[in-house]
């Protein structure tokens, strides 16, 4: 299944774009799941409180 | 923080099927051409479905032994949330069908159809916690039907495409994850592509829990 005549982004991938591609959309999944952490922080300080108070 | 490590180990996993799921070397196919990289996103969707429908359908069972209402909650929520990653696992399979097969949606393919009918059966499911006002009756009748959910489920995805021709690999006779559909280059993505989005959304259904404990505190205390 080595068919060379097969297109692939050979193009994309031999000009380094693609790295661009690679680091924009790990970036926004980095800043989304810190955020996510942040969340979760936050709610563990609220379970926190919820428990001094009783 | 509770249960840090798998909520890191999940997003370095998901991370790192990004970044080597674009790019790896993949096999040459015609048809696919490159977008055989959506094997790495668009499968895992479905996986994180079977899981927290599976995850549902054993705290369905629980409830029912020992009448737990914290199970029924447990059991609802992962339905919740296997129900949430149904969207973009159908969303990503319409613009992956587009262009391999041509066109977004098929009535052809007994998977498709599968998928929208266990959607609908979960609708369904919801529905009928939202029609019953009595907390316990609520939860033993949903429980129940989530047994049947689950079966119907079962057959509609992942026994019936099984024995008709279907597009989908593996179904209609054709393997899936065999040598000649998914190599080695695809497996050492694949995989941990499917266990991060698994671990993933375990934390989400791990936030939604402790919201719900939180609200019951609150509306307890009150």
């Amino acid at each position: 299944m080595t068919n060379e005549t097969i297109e692939m982004a050979d193009i994309l991938r031999q000009s380094g774009k693609i790295y661009v591609v690679v680091a924009v959309l790990s970036v926004i999944f980095i800043a989304l799941s810190i955020y996510l952490f942040i969340q979760d922080k936050k709610l563990q300080e609220l379970e926190k409180k919820i428990k001094e108070k009783e | 923080m509770k249960n840090l490590w798998y909520k890191i180990l999940s997003v370095v996993l998901i991370l790192f099927s990004i970044i080597a799921g674009l790019l790896n070397d993949v096999p040459r196919l015609a048809i696919l051409n490159e977008s055989i990289r959506n094997l790495y996103f668009h499968v895992p969707m479905w996986f994180v479905l079977l899981f927290q429908m599976s995850l549902s359908l054993y705290y369905a069972l629980k409830f029912l032994s020992n009448q737990d209402l914290q199970n029924d909650l447990k059991s609802v929520s992962a339905a919740q949330i296997g129900f949430f990653f149904s969207i973009p696992g159908i969303i990503t399979g319409m613009l992956w069908a587009k262009v391999t097969w041509g066109t977004y949606w098929t009535f052809s393919d007994p998977k498709l159809n599968g998928v929208a009918m266990s959607i609908l059966v979960y609708t369904a499911y919801f529905i009928l916690r939202n029609s019953i006002d009595d907390e316990i009756k609520k939860a033993k009748l949903s429980a129940v039907y989530n047994i049947f959910a689950y079966v119907m489920m079962m057959v509609f995805i992942m026994i019936l495409p099984r024995l008709t021709d279907s597009l989908h690999p593996g179904n209609g006779g054709n393997p899936a994850f065999s040598k000649y559909d998914l190599n080695n280059n695809m497996r050492i993505v694949f995989y941990p592509a499917v266990l991060g989005w698994i671990l993933f959304s375990i934390w989400l259904l791990e936030i939604k829990l402790r919201i719900r404990t939180l609200q019951q505190h609150l509306t307890s205390s009150l």
